[in-house]
């Protein structure tokens, strides 16, 4: 998928010379990864992971997301902190990037991901809806008084 | 009975380590409603439906433990604040 990502950016930003760096960065550690599913299994804690893009000697970061394994149920990773930068927003990579995350979740062994989106967040909602996640339900949170949204990806 | 606040959401407790007799955790779980808005589980349909039945939890979604053959893991909620409510339109605001 990062493979994928990366001719889809190469593609977008007419670059040929692009390439994707990614870090697994957990807690006192970080690891350099060219796959995040194949590295990110061996880790119950909760794992960030970081998208870098390079264009020559130019490093600007372009996506980040996180797991965390859902207490006493390891069956169920919990996704969070998405996060696509400013620049690299509206070329579709939020949705290659929701795809990772679920490649990243099966190659875990998990059997679902659940998440929670603001009810404002548009691109993020319209993405969990193009690949497939179902919404569950909402509630108003008393904490931020914004309407808070759960979805679920199953993984068969 | 155990809580952990949901990583991405302070507003949700998660609710665990129920032990062998969950109805015995109600009192719990009524003074959570009262301090967070929603509290969630993730536990074995079969083995669990009736008793989170009781302490007023309701299911929310339900899919297949992986690599079991066919066991089924359901997503209870509890929370009068929590809406079981056809998913909203998906509009860009103006």
């Amino acid at each position: 998928m990062i493979a994928e990502l990366e001719d889809h950016l190469k593609r977008s930003f007419n670059q040929e010379k692009l390439n994707l760096i990614g870090k697994l960065i957990g807690e006192g550690w970080t690891k350099d990864v060219l796959r995040f599913s194949a590295n990110v299994t061996q880790y119950r804690e909760q794992v960030n992971c970081h998208i870098w893009a390079q264009f020559g000697e130019v490093r600007t970061e372009l996506a980040q997301f996180s797991f965390e394994e859902f207490p006493w149920n390891g069956d169920v990773l919990v996704s969070g902190n998405v996060y696509v930068s400013k620049h690299y927003q509206g070329y579709g990579i939020g949705k290659l990037l929701n795809a990772e995350r679920i490649e990243v979740a099966k190659a875990s062994g998990a059997s679902a991901i659940i998440c929670t989106v603001l009810e404002a967040n548009i691109p993020e909602r319209k993405v969990l809806f193009a690949n497939n996640w179902r919404n569950l339900g909402r509630f108003k949170s008393g904490y931020s008084n914004t309407l808070v949204e759960f979805w679920l990806k199953e993984l068969k | 009975m155990q809580y952990y606040t949901f990583p991405t959401s302070c507003a949700i407790q998660i609710l665990g380590n129920f032990g062998c007799r969950p109805e015995a955790n109600a009192d719990d779980l009524r003074i959570a409603h009262r301090l967070t808005m929603v509290v969630i589980g993730v536990e074995n349909e079969n083995t669990w439906k009736e008793a989170f039945a009781k302490m007023g939890l309701k299911k929310i979604g339900t899919f297949n433990k992986a690599h079991s053959g066919g066991e089924r893991l359901s997503l209870w909620v509890a929370g009068s604040d929590f809406k079981l409510e056809p998913q909203a339109p998906i509009k860009e605001s103006k």
